[in-house]
């Protein structure tokens, strides 16, 4: 059984793809595009939620593999309206009900939400309490290094 | 998982596929930069084939991960001055970019990547290489050091005598070429 | 030039110098208009490099995945998406040139996968906002990164890049990061500032007065210009 087990990894061990590789279903690799947010007035995170859901209708969700990423003002996107007095160095909490519908509805066509540790830790925000929906996972060490590593991945960059 | 085996196995398995996925996936910047020097999409192909197949049996003196680009470069630019200079002499090719392509092609393509590309092969292998090295790998200094096993000082000096020489060259692109194609010297 | 004078600007522009070296020659290349226009003049040989061969002949290609010239194409129609999109129109990509806007538009809004060929982690930041809480901010976020680059031994530039209403952080007048930023440039090497001379040359006009920058910052012809071309260097780009 042992022997079985260590064969497979061994044969896994070349099989497996790299995880930066994501191929859709027609064999081809997935657009990689990373959205950058760093300002927090409401209007224009909804526009570019609205630009993002209108690049998905264009190419398609399964074609697209899109990552937005968060630092700064910009995290305001994810702030509970709730949390606001708690967090004096934010002015906007925009995670209302609306919005967190959007972003929902984007989680659910493959677009993820990168948090930036430093912000978070800069600005004291407890990412259970105040942030709508953000795991562990999704918390990266640097915004502005995540930006630049996902470039040298390949995303191409885009500042709406 | 029974922690009486041997953890090294495992170990060495899973860290050889990771530089094996990596060292394949720097195919693609080996072959530009082979092809810059080589200008023949054959010799260039070989050169990288050549370079992955030394580098993936000896995978194990990689020291540092994060130096497999200088360490996979360096492995390359050996092999190029053992024994791909020659083939290119051997061959007795004038390296001219544009044989490759159809006029059409090259009409298509801008004249400044014709005729950069034109004074690039006119140059002597040395500078030819250490200006690619920097410019278009973008290595520091000290990695190009080590990449050509010369000192600092020689990159230094090396580059900048080379980078005069390419803007003479582009000048003489310019200044004599009316039609696309561009008579070189042969290889030094 | 003499000898020496010429290693330095090819060391100069590569990056190479530390700290005190470049303080040296920021200050010569605003005393002399030729080695100003040696170090541009270089630095336009680097891109066009880049330029020259982003797309050899010849195998190297995987299969499955899509060639250049297809990417561009996809990343000028992401462009213009991004440009055209607010207003819920999307535009066809017949009618837009790809090699303008994949690499930058004037809002900076989208640019094609950086080609990253070395190991070392290039950055350079467009800073167009005269926000200066958000400037404090790009200084801690750099200042990270160069602390945790040098801890680990790898290879990392940093370049800001100010023009726009991004020339404020770099005016002596009205810089509310003056001794921060001289203390970076003077602990790392790997860092540099660039102002735009076309916005220094607008203000002055419009306002009437002398604008003095910093002398940490190294004044380039366009702050556009210099941005599209550490983008076709492969330099990953963030606008601030």
């Amino acid at each position: 059984m042992r022997k079985y087990f260590y064969t497979l990894i061994a044969l896994l061990a070349w099989i497996g793809l790299p995880a930066s590789q994501a191929l859709a279903d027609n064999g081809y690799s997935k657009q990689k595009v990373v959205y950058h947010i760093n300002y927090d007035d409401p209007k224009t995170q909804a526009g570019a939620l609205r630009n993002i859901q209108n690049h998905i209708n264009a190419v398609g969700a399964d074609k697209l593999d899109i990552k937005v990423v968060l630092h700064g003002n910009g995290l305001a996107l994810l702030i509970l309206p709730e949390a606001m007095p708690d967090l004096p160095k934010f002015k906007h909490a925009n995670a209302n009900d609306q919005m967190a519908a959007r972003i929902d509805g984007l989680k659910q066509q493959n677009v993820s939400f990168q948090v930036c540790a430093n912000t978070v830790r800069g600005r004291k925000v407890s990412v259970e309490d105040h942030l709508y929906d953000v795991e562990d996972s999704d918390i990266v060490p640097s915004g502005v290094a995540e930006l630049a590593r996902l470039q040298q991945l390949g995303y191409v960059y885009i500042k709406p | 998982m029974d922690k009486e085996e041997s953890p090294s196995l495992l170990g060495r398995l899973g860290r050889n596929r990771r530089l094996r996925t990596e060292v394949s996936a720097q195919r693609d910047r080996l072959y530009r930069l082979a092809w810059s020097w080589c200008h023949d999409q054959y010799l260039a192909d070989d050169l990288v084939q050549e370079t992955l197949t030394k580098a993936l049996s000896r995978l194990d003196s990689l020291r540092e991960e994060s130096r497999l680009g200088v360490w996979l470069t360096r492995i390359m630019a050996n092999l190029y001055r053992d024994q791909f200079r020659r083939k290119r002499e051997e061959t007795g090719q004038e390296i001219e970019p544009i044989s490759e392509e159809t006029p059409e092609d090259a009409t298509e393509r801008s004249l400044l990547v014709v005729h950069t590309r034109a004074a690039i092969s006119a140059l002597k292998d040395d500078h030819r290489q250490i200006i690619t090295l920097v410019d278009l790998s973008g290595f520091s200094y000290a990695d190009t050091a080590q990449i050509l096993d010369v000192p600092v000082g020689t990159v230094m000096s090396r580059l900048s005598r080379a980078r005069k020489r390419l803007r003479e060259e582009l000048e003489k692109a310019y200044v004599t070429s009316s039609s696309v194609v561009v008579p070189l010297r042969k290889p030094s | 030039m003499s000898r020496n004078d010429d290693i330095d600007i090819n060391a100069y522009v590569d990056g190479e110098l530390t700290p005190d070296e470049r303080l040296e020659v920021l200050a010569a290349l605003r005393e002399n208009p030729d080695l100003a226009r040696e170090a541009c003049e270089l630095h336009n040989l680097k891109s066009q490099l880049h330029l020259a061969y982003a797309n050899p002949p010849g195998p190297g290609r995987k299969p499955g995945r899509r060639k250049p010239s297809a990417l561009i194409g996809i990343a000028a129609s992401l462009l213009a998406l991004a440009i055209g999109v607010t207003g819920g129109w999307f535009a066809g990509s017949n009618d837009i040139r790809p090699d303008r806007l994949v690499l930058l538009d004037p809002q900076g809004r989208g640019q094609a996968p950086a080609t990253a060929e070395s190991d070392a982690t290039r950055i350079v930041f467009h800073l167009t906002t005269s926000d200066q809480v958000a400037a404090g901010e790009l200084l801690d976020d750099i200042e990270a990164m160069l602390d945790a680059y040098h801890e680990n031994g790898n290879a990392l530039r940093v370049e800001v890049v100010s023009n726009g209403d991004g020339l404020d952080f770099l005016r002596e007048r009205l810089s509310r990061h003056k001794v921060r930023i001289k203390q970076l440039a003077e602990d790392y090497g790997n860092l540099t500032f660039v102002a735009c001379k076309n916005t220094i040359d607008r203000v002055e006009v419009e306002d009437g007065i002398e604008i003095n920058v910093l002398p940490e910052a190294e004044v380039i012809d366009s702050g556009v210009n210099h941005v599209v071309r550490r983008q076709k260097e492969g330099w990953a780009y963030i606008r601030v």
